[in-house]
């Protein structure tokens, strides 16, 4: 835990210094004549100085956090392949249209959560598919993309 | 428009039939997303924001506000009988709630938690009414240092009253803040941080950033654990509270009221805190503190008003300071400017319509939820039992559509997806959510404040310690991190909340 909380604090450093070198390109000013820059760069500097205060804090155990495993027992391929279905979904949405992304990235969902029958998860997605599909474009007026098969 | 002719136009605003009917839309999806664990307020809201781009700005900003004091509605119901809260807000109402349901007194807690948030959601409105319009003439001699501060204040509270360390807490108001700079500088007109890309130039949305962290994140944290939900199988009678009941819970629904009120007014604060604290003050003020958690209604009736109640209280700062004081506000805060809307003092005299037609409207909203929770409350035990592998791909979809149909690109979709990750990875690392939303809300405000003070000032920062109201915030602001930081405060800190958890 400790391992990857300073990790965490690593990576916010590293936004931190990124945010502070832009602000210097695009102007700090002066303190009585602030530029654009100056509010990111002192923004930026204390996310630096409170992260490497977290650091500090995680190495002296100053506040006794969870000890456990963030992965240990649980379902995270579910999750893993959750995240990467949907940002499939949304790379490929305009190209093959709202209708068969959805229904195809729906299917894997209802199937994945739980023993599914495909048969029971395709049908589940036709449902919403349309269901949807009526509500947002037809009665809302959302206008979704078509895609190359026109639908 | 004065007092009395603003009170009188907003209930024959809020009366209408269009308006009742996005009110009743409202406080339905509240109340639903309250009993259904996996989605909370903000994600919702978010979620219909884009749906609400064609509503006249007053019946959007209606029902988005019915969903949230809905959701305290509802949140109780989960928490009563399957011993899991809907809502933050309805954590400790597990305690009592729970176990009274054990006890095959499900109907009297139902009953009282729901005849508990009518009466405080009630007098939080009434409480609103009267504090928000003076308050506003106020605030109109608010001058940015005034508003630098209090916003700092805000912030600083609700990192102080994170679950984890303050000092991620701040990491994360600090990466807000950060965030919400990206796009074109309102003073300058100079573009920064956008990488070059086109979608950047007008910032990150609000409503992606939102739905990734408190509806993806939520969805994804859900799928890896297998959480059984055994609905206490009993027959719900008795909804109706008897004397006896109503006798041990009228002082600390009345208790509940104060403390939620008043708590939902501090920036940082809101039902979350308010109702663990009337939970400890009830607990204290009970002649028997032991029997707490085994199924005491004044565990019940406390708390649930105090959620309520800092509803009507949480509005008070947004609709007068333009400070949204916890992060349901802050999204509503971006509903109202989406909408043309700037909330602050002004907002009361330039969109009095608004301003009036939305309290109102709090009255008939919190009548409908009673006629919801009690008489309908078989329909809700039925959703209940919607399995979430059902719910959660459901939640998903509508998380998508509600992304791109924000601007008919699929860029906020992976805008979302990114907050989505960030937001899972976050709560696994004790980061929280709330003050990186709240922050990226202020930030744009927060920095013009903070540019002009120095103006003013010509670059002194004494500016912030030399005016009264200014002056009390920051000290405030500075003394909660000295308390984070000094050993003995921050013991009788941790033992304060080993008590009230």
């Amino acid at each position: 835990m400790k391992t990857i909380d300073n990790l965490s604090s690593l990576f916010l450093i590293l936004i931190g210094v990124v945010f502070c070198l832009s602000s210097f390109s695009i102007g700090i000013g002066r303190i009585n004549a602030p530029g654009p820059g100056l509010i990111p760069f002192g923004t930026g500097g204390l996310l630096i100085l409170f992260s490497l205060g977290t650091i500090f804090e995680t190495h002296f155990n100053m506040k006794v956090e969870g000890k456990t495993s963030l992965f240990s027992g649980r379902r995270w391929g579910i999750v893993v392949t959750v995240l990467l279905s949907l940002f499939l979904y949304a790379l490929v949405l305009d190209i093959l249209g709202f209708i068969v992304t959805t229904f195809l990235t729906m299917a894997v969902l209802f199937k994945i959560s739980e023993k599914q029958s495909w048969k029971l998860a395709l049908g589940a997605s036709a449902l919403t598919t349309a269901f949807t599909y009526f509500l947002f474009d037809y009665l809302l007026k959302c206008s979704f993309p078509r895609g190359f098969l026109g639908f | 428009m004065d007092f009395f002719s603003g009170i009188i136009s907003g209930f024959a605003i809020s009366f209408s039939l269009i308006n009742l009917l996005y009110c009743f839309i409202g406080v339905f999806i509240g109340t639903l997303i309250g009993v259904l664990p996996g989605i909370g307020p903000v994600g919702t809201i978010s979620l219909l924001l884009p749906a609400t781009f064609h509503l006249n700005p007053v019946s959007a900003i209606i029902m988005l506000a019915g969903i949230y004091y809905g959701a305290m509605y509802g949140g109780s119901t989960t928490s009563i009988l399957v011993n899991i809260p809907g809502e933050a807000a309805s954590v400790i109402t597990c305690l009592d709630g729970y176990q009274m349901a054990r006890q095959g007194r499900a109907g009297a807690a139902l009953g009282i938690s729901a005849f508990g948030s009518f009466i405080a959601g009630t007098i939080g409105v009434i409480g609103l009414m009267f504090l928000a319009y003076p308050l506003a003439r106020m605030a109109l001699k608010f001058g940015p240092p005034e508003y630098f501060s209090l916003m700092c204040l805000g912030l600083t509270i609700l990192t102080y009253l994170a679950r984890g360390s303050m000092l991620k807490a701040m990491s994360m108001a600090l990466l807000g803040l950060l965030l919400s700079f990206i796009g074109i500088d309102v003073i300058t007109g100079l573009p920064r941080f956008t990488l070059d890309m086109v979608h950047l130039m007008d910032g990150i949305g609000l409503v992606p950033i939102a739905m990734g962290i408190f509806g993806i994140s939520e969805v994804l944290i859900n799928l890896e654990e297998v959480v059984r939900r055994d609905i206490f199988k009993t027959k719900i009678k008795g909804l109706l509270p008897n004397r006896g009941e109503w006798r041990r819970s009228s002082k600390p629904i009345l208790r509940g009221t104060i403390i939620g009120f008043f708590l939902g007014i501090l920036p940082g604060g809101g039902a979350v805190v308010s109702s663990f604290v009337s939970y400890g003050v009830e607990k204290k003020l009970s002649t028997h503190p032991e029997k707490f958690g085994t199924g005491m209604i004044e565990g019940v009736a406390g708390p649930e008003s105090a959620n309520n109640a800092a509803v009507g209280g949480a509005f008070i700062p947004l609709f007068t300071l333009g400070i949204p004081a916890n992060v349901t506000m802050a999204v509503l805060f971006g509903a109202l400017m989406i909408h043309g809307m700037t909330p602050g003092p002004m907002l009361m005299r330039e969109h009095p319509e608004v301003f009036w037609g939305v309290v109102t409207s709090m009255y008939m909203g919190n009548v409908l939820l009673l006629l919801l929770n009690l008489p309908l409350i078989g329909l809700w035990v039925k959703v209940l039992k919607i399995p979430y592998r059902i719910l959660f791909p459901l939640i998903i979809l509508f998380c998508l559509i509600g992304a791109y149909s924000l601007n008919n690109t699929s860029f906020d979709i992976v805008v979302m997806l990114i907050f989505g990750l960030a937001g899972y990875l976050m709560r696994k690392l004790n980061y929280e959510g709330a003050p990186l939303l709240l922050a990226f809300v202020l930030g744009p405000m927060m920095e013009q404040a903070l540019r002009q003070s120095l103006l003013i000032s010509q670059g002194s920062f004494t500016i912030f310690f030399t005016r009264p109201i200014s002056a009390a915030s920051m000290g405030l602001a500075l003394a909660l991190i000295v308390s984070y930081f000094l050993p003995f405060l921050k013991k009788k800190r941790l033992g304060i909340e080993e008590e009230a958890g």
